[in-house]
C-alpha cells in the first residue's frame, strides 16, 4: 500500500499515540490496581501484626480485655469481614516423626462468622495472620478484608485512563494531523513544483519561510530552479544562435536574448547589445523596452562611445574584457539619454523615463570580443547573479561568431553569385550580334539585377550614341520583358539632357519622382514621338506612387534601375559593378564587327601567308636548283666536251690508222687501236656522267610524292659537292674555295629520298662555301678556305658532315639557325629557308639527326646521322 | 716545247696526247699536267723555266687558275711564260681579270684545238 508523506506522517503519529493510549489504558491502570493490592495487603498486615502484638501483650498480661481492644483496632472498619484467634498447637503426628501443626480458632468478630483457619486470601477478601506468641499460648491473629473498596477503585482507575488514554489519542491525533499537514504540505508543494520545472515549467518556485531543513530544501529548491531556468534560458538563446541560418536571423537571437534577460528577471527596465568597433570608438547596438516584442521591438542604432563616463568606462573595460557596473544618476543620467537620442535609436526618451520612473539606473555590462551586453536596472542586482550577464554576453558572443561566419560565408555567396551574375551578363552580351539581339538587353539585366538581389521595380539601359546625338533606350516592362527600343535625341526634355550631361561626367545620377512626375514624362514623351502610348512605356498605364530613379554611367551610356526607395550603398556598388561588366560586354558587342572585320582580314592574310610560305618553300627550292644550274651546266659541259674530243680525235685517229692500214704498219695499227679503245670508253665515260648530272637535275626538279629507295650516299656526296661548288664558281667568278672528300668505302647503302637528301648537302655545302667564301674575302694571309665532306659508318648509323673552316657561328645566330626565314645573308640572297627545310627533311623525313658543331673563329661542322 | 697543261679533270691528259699526237710524235710539243694551281706552281717550282707554256684552266677546287696566273707572272719574270687561259665560262668578267693579270690569251672550252695548235704554233715561230 502506497502511503503519502502525510499518511506516514499520519501513521507515525496514531503509532504512537495509539501506544501510549494503550499504555495509558492498560498498563497504568494494572500497576495502579498492582500497587493498591500491594498496599492494601500491607496495611492489612500491618493491622494484623499490630492486632498480634496488642493480643500478644494482652495475653502476656493476661488481660483479656486487652485482647478485646486490640481486636478492637480494627473492628470498626469498614472493610473488615472477620478478625479471628486462633490457637496453633504443635502437636505430634501418630507416627512421632512429625510435628504437626493444629489450629483453632479461639475467638473472632463478628461471633457468627465462621472461619476457617487456613483460609488464603481470594478475590473478593483478603486473609492476613500475624503470629503471636505468649508463654500461655501461641497462635495467630488472622484478619479478612473486603477487597470491595479495591475492586471500587479498580473500576475508577481503569475509568480515568480510559478517559486519559482517549484525551491523549484525540490529542496526539491532532497534533499528528497538524505535523504531517506541517511537514508534508512543504514538501508535497516541492513535489509538485518539481514536477512541473520536470514538465518543464521553470517559473515555479517554493515558498517556506521556515529555517528547518524543509525549509532549507526550498531555499535550495528555489535556486536549482532559477539555476535551471537560466541554463534553460541560456540554452534557448544558444538555440536561436545556432539556429541562424542566415546573418539576418541576428536579431531574432538578440531578440531571444534579451526577452529572456527580462524574464529570468535581470533586466527589469530594458537592455541592450552592442557590437564595438573600438577605432572609431562607436558601438552599432539593438535594444528594446519591450522584450517581448520579440525582433520586431527591437531597434538598431548608433552611438559613440566617448562623451560619457559611463560609456568611455564601459569601452576602457571591454578592451580589458572585464565586466562593467556603473550607476546613472543626477546629471550624468540625463546626459547618457541625451546622448541616447542620438543613435538614432526610436526608443523615445519618455518610454525610457516611464520606465524608470526615478532617475537612478544600475547599468551592468558584460563583455565578449566583439561587443558587450548591458542591462539596466532601477534596483541592484544581486551579487550573486552578477556573473549570469556574463554567462549571456558569452553565449551571444557564441551567437556573434556564428553570425559573423554565416555573413562571411554570405559575402563569399554574394561575392561568387555577383561574379557568375556579371559573367553571365558578359556573356550573354558580348554574344549578341545583330541589331535584333540587342532587344533582349533588359531582360538579361532584369534577370540580373534579381539575382544580385538589387531591390527594384524598373531597369533599363542607355546607349549613348555621340554621332547621332541620340540616346538608344532599352527599358524594361514592369514584368521584366523587354520595351523594345527608342530613341531619345539630346536635347529631348530635361531628363535627356541631364542625363547626357552626367554620363559626360561618368558622374552616377539620381532622381525622385512622384507619380505625377512619372506621368508627366510620359506624357511629354508621347508627345514628342518617342512612345505610342502609356501602356507602352515603362507600366506608365499603372504608374508606381514613387519612383526614386538610379543611373549608373557606363563607358557607352547609362544603366538604369527603379526603386521605390533609394538604394542602399552595397545595393549601389553591385549596379555599379554590373554597369562596368555590362559596358565591357556591351564594348566587345560593338568591336564585334570590327572584330569580325578583322578576323577575316586575318584568316585573309593568314591564306595569303600560306601561300607565301608555299611560294617561298618553291622559291628555295628554286633557288637552290638555280644554284644548281650553272653547275649542272659546266659539269654537263665538262664531259661533254671530252665527248666531242674523243669522238673528233677518234675520227682522226681513224683516218690516221686507215692511212697506216695502207703502209702494212702494223705497229702503229695496234697503238692507234689501243687509243681508240680508250677513247671509247672515256667517251662512254663522260656520256653516261652527263647523262647521270642531267638525271639528277630532273630528280632535283620533279615535284609530287617521292618514294625512299636504297642509295649510296657516297655519291650522293660527292655528286652535290661537285655541283654546289660548281655552281657557285658558275656564279661568282671571283669565287673559290678548296673542297675535299673522304669518303668511308664501308658506307652501307640506305633508305632515303635522294633528292632530300641531295637538297640538304646542297644547303648544308652551299652554306660552307658561302661562309668560306665571306672569310676569304675578309682575310687575305694565308687562309685557305676549305669545306670538307665526310662519310663514315657508324653503328646502325651513316654520318654525313660538311665542315667549313669559316668564322663559326655566334651563339645568339646559333639559337635561330633552324627558325625558317632566318638567314645571315643580305637581303634577297637568301631564303632563310635552306636550315629550316633541312631540318625538317633529316628529323621529320628521316627520323635522323642534323646537329651542329661550331666554334667562333675556327669553323662549323654540320652532322647528319640517318639511321641505317 | 714543253707545255704545261693545268685542270682538274684529269682526262684532259689522254684528251691532249690524242690532239697533239703528231705533234708529240714528232716532238714538237711536250706536256706535262698538273691537276690544281698548287700541283702546277711545285712543278714549276721543281723544272724552272723548263715549261714555256701553261695552259691553265681557270676553275679549279681551291687554287684557281687566275690565282695561278697571277703567282706565275709575278714569280717567273724572267724569261716570262706564256699563260693561256683556258676555261669554261667565257664571260667578259673572267677574261679581263686574266688579262689584267697578264695573260697570253684566253681561250674559251670547248676548246678548238686546229686553232689551239696554231695559236701555239705561231708563237714559236
Amino acid at each position: 500500500m502506497m502511503l503519502t508523506v502525510k499518511g506516514k506522517i499520519l501513521m507515525t503519529v496514531l503509532t504512537v499515540v495509539l501506544m501510549f493510549a494503550l499504555f495509558i489504558l492498560f498498563y497504568f491502570p494494572a500497576r495502579q490496581e498492582h500497587y493498591l493490592l500491594e498496599n492494601y495487603n500491607e496495611e492489612i498486615e500491618n493491622f494484623a501484626k499490630t492486632v498480634a502484638l496488642g493480643v500478644e501483650i494482652a495475653l502476656t498480661e493476661q488481660n483479656y480485655d486487652g485482647v478485646e481492644t486490640a481486636i478492637d483496632f480494627v473492628r470498626d472498619d469498614e472493610r473488615l469481614v472477620y478478625v479471628s484467634l486462633i490457637q496453633t498447637d504443635s502437636i505430634s503426628a501418630p507416627d512421632g516423626s512429625n510435628l504437626m501443626v493444629e489450629k483453632k480458632v479461639i475467638n473472632s468478630f463478628p461471633e457468627d462468622v465462621k472461619v476457617n483457619p487456613n483460609a488464603v486470601s481470594s478475590e473478593l477478601f483478603i486473609i492476613k495472620s500475624a503470629p503471636f506468641s505468649t508463654p500461655m499460648m501461641s497462635g495467630e491473629i488472622l484478619l479478612s478484608f473486603s477487597t470491595e473498596e479495591i475492586i471500587k477503585s479498580k473500576k475508577q482507575i481503569r475509568l480515568t485512563s480510559l478517559i486519559a488514554s482517549l484525551v491523549v489519542f484525540i490529542i496526539g491525533l491532532l497534533i499528528g494531523y497538524l505535523l504531517a499537514r506541517n511537514i508534508s504540505k512543504p514538501v508535497l508543494a516541492l513535489r509538485d513544483a518539481a514536477n512541473r520545472v520536470g514538465e518543464g515549467d521553470l517559473t515555479q518556485s517554493v515558498d517556506n519561510k521556515s529555517r528547518d531543513e524543509i525549509g532549507q530544501l526550498s531555499v535550495a529548491f528555489n535556486k536549482m530552479v532559477k539555476d535551471l531556468g537560466i541554463e534553460a534560458a541560456l540554452e534557448r538563446v544558444r538555440t536561436k544562435a545556432l539556429a541562424m541560418q542566415h546573418s539576418d536571423d541576428l536579431p531574432i537571437t538578440i531578440a531571444s536574448l534579451l526577452r529572456e534577460l527580462n524574464h529570468i528577471g535581470l533586466a527589469s527596465e530594458y537592455s541592450g547589445i552592442g557590437i564595438i568597433n573600438n577605432k572609431r570608438k562607436q558601438a552599432e547596438f539593438w535594444t528594446t523596452i519591450n522584450p517581448e516584442g520579440g525582433q520586431d521591438a527591437l531597434e538598431k542604432g548608433k552611438i559613440s562611445l566617448s562623451g560619457h563616463p559611463f560609456l568611455d568606462g564601459m569601452l576602457y573595460s571591454w578592451e580589458n574584457q572585464e565586466p562593467h557596473t556603473y550607476i546613472l544618476q543626477g546629471d550624468e543620467y540625463h546626459d547618457y539619454y541625451q546622448l541616447f537620442e542620438s543613435s538614432g535609436v526610436k526608443l523615445s526618451r519618455d518610454a525610457i523615463k516611464e520606465s524608470s520612473s526615478q532617475t537612478l539606473q544600475f547599468c551592468y555590462t558584460a563583455m565578449f570580443p566583439a561587443g558587450a551586453l548591458t542591462i539596466f536596472r532601477s534596483k541592484p542586482i544581486v551579487e550573486t547573479n552578477s556573473h549570469i550577464i556574463q554567462r549571456f554576453a558569452d553565449v551571444f558572443h557564441l551567437a556573434y561568431t556564428r553570425f559573423q561566419d554565416l555573413r562571411n560565408s554570405e559575402v563569399n555567396v554574394r561575392e561568387e553569385m555577383k561574379q557568375a551574375s556579371l559573367d553571365r551578363v558578359r556573356g550573354e552580351i558580348a554574344s549578341m550580334r545583330t541589331k535584333e539581339d540587342l532587344s533582349e538587353i533588359t531582360p538579361i539585366v532584369w534577370k540580373e539585377l534579381t539575382s544580385l538581389g538589387v531591390p527594384f521595380i524598373r531597369c533599363g539601359v542607355f546607349i549613348v550614341d555621340e554621332v547621332r546625338k541620340s540616346i538608344q533606350s532599352y527599358l524594361s516592362k514592369p514584368d521584366g520583358s523587354s520595351l523594345g527600343v527608342f530613341n531619345l535625341p539630346y536635347n529631348a526634355n530635361d531628363f535627356s539632357k541631364m542625363m547626357v550631361d552626367h554620363w559626360r561626367k561618368g558622374k552616377a545620377y539620381q532622381d525622385h519622382w512622384n507619380k505625377d512626375q512619372f506621368l508627366k514624362f510620359v506624357q511629354s514623351m508621347i508627345k514628342q514621338g518617342h512612345i505610342k502610348d502609356e501602356k507602352t512605356y515603362q507600366g506608365a498605364a499603372s504608374p508606381p506612387e514613387s519612383l526614386d530613379l538610379h543611373f549608373f554611367p557606363f563607358a557607352q551610356g547609362m544603366l538604369y534601375v527603379g526603386n521605390t526607395t533609394l538604394l542602399e550603398d552595397d545595393d549601389f556598388q553591385l549596379v555599379h559593378s554590373l554597369a562596368e561588366a555590362f559596358s565591357i560586354a556591351y564594348a566587345r558587342y560593338e568591336d564585334f564587327t570590327k572584330l569580325e572585320q578583322a578576323k577575316n582580314k586575318m584568316e585573309l592574310t593568314l591564306r595569303e601567308l600560306k601561300s607565301t610560305q608555299t611560294q617561298l618553300i618553291h622559291a628555295e627550292k628554286m633557288a637552290s636548283l638555280g644554284e644548281l644550274t650553272a653547275g649542272i651546266a659546266h659539269e654537263i659541259q665538262n664531259p661533254l666536251n671530252f665527248v666531242n674530243n674523243f669522238s673528233e680525235v677518234s675520227i682522226d685517229l681513224i683516218e690516221e690508222m686507215v692511212e697506216e692500214i695502207a703502209k702494212g704498219n702494223d705497229g702503229e695499227i695496234n697503238l692507234i687501236t689501243e687509243d681508240l679503245k680508250q677513247n671509247l670508253s672515256k667517251i662512254n665515260h663522260h656520256g653516261k656522267r652527263a647523262s647521270s648530272i642531267v638525271k639528277g637535275m630532273l630528280e632535283h626538279s620533279r615535284t609530287g610524292k617521292r618514294q625512299k629507295e636504297l642509295a649510296d650516299l657516297n655519291v650522293l656526296a660527292d655528286e652535290y659537292l661537285r655541283l654546289a661548288y660548281h655552281g657557285l664558281r658558275a656564279k661568282d667568278k671571283t669565287f673559290n674555295a678548296d673542297f675535299n672528300i673522304e669518303l668511308d668505302k664501308d658506307l652501307p647503302k640506305v633508305n632515303v629520298i635522294s633528292l632530300d637528301i641531295g637538297r640538304v648537302l646542297l644547303n648544308l655545302i652551299n652554306n660552307a662555301f658561302y661562309a668560306v667564301s665571306m672569310r676569304a674575302k675578309n682575310e687575305n694571309n694565308g687562309y685557305i678556305p676549305t669545306v670538307m665532306v665526310r662519310t663514315k659508318k657508324l653503328k646502325d648509323q651513316v654520318e654525313i658532315t660538311v665542315k667549313d673552316n669559316a668564322d663559326g657561328i655566334p651563339p645568339d645566330v646559333l639559337d635561330k639557325i633552324f627558325q625558317p626565314f632566318f638567314t645571315t645573308k643580305p637581303t634577297g640572297q637568301g631564303t632563310g629557308l635552306g636550315l629550316s627545310l633541312s631540318y625538317d627533311i633529316i628529323t621529320k623525313g628521316h627520323g635522323g639527326v642534323l646537329k651542329i658543331d661550331t666554334k667562333v673563329g675556327e669553323g662549323t661542322e654540320f652532322i647528319i646521322v640517318l639511321p641505317e | 716545247m714543253k707545255i704545261l697543261v693545268v685542270d682538274d679533270e684529269k682526262d684532259i691528259q689522254p684528251l691532249f696526247e690524242q690532239r697533239f699526237r703528231r705533234e708529240i710524235k714528232k716532238g714538237e710539243f711536250k706536256f706535262v699536267f698538273a691537276y690544281s694551281g698548287e700541283q702546277a706552281l711545285v712543278y714549276l717550282e721543281k723544272y724552272k723555266s723548263e715549261a714555256v707554256l701553261i695552259l691553265s684552266d681557270i676553275n679549279m677546287p681551291g687554287m684557281s687558275g687566275l690565282e695561278l696566273l697571277e703567282n706565275i707572272k709575278q714569280k717567273y719574270h724572267r724569261p716570262p711564260p706564256v699563260v693561256m687561259m683556258i676555261t669554261a665560262y667565257g664571260d667578259d668578267d673572267n677574261y679581263k681579270r686574266a688579262m689584267a693579270l697578264g695573260a697570253d690569251d684566253f681561250i674559251t672550252k670547248p676548246v678548238d684545238f686546229g686553232v689551239l695548235k696554231e695559236t701555239i704554233k705561231s708563237m714559236y715561230e
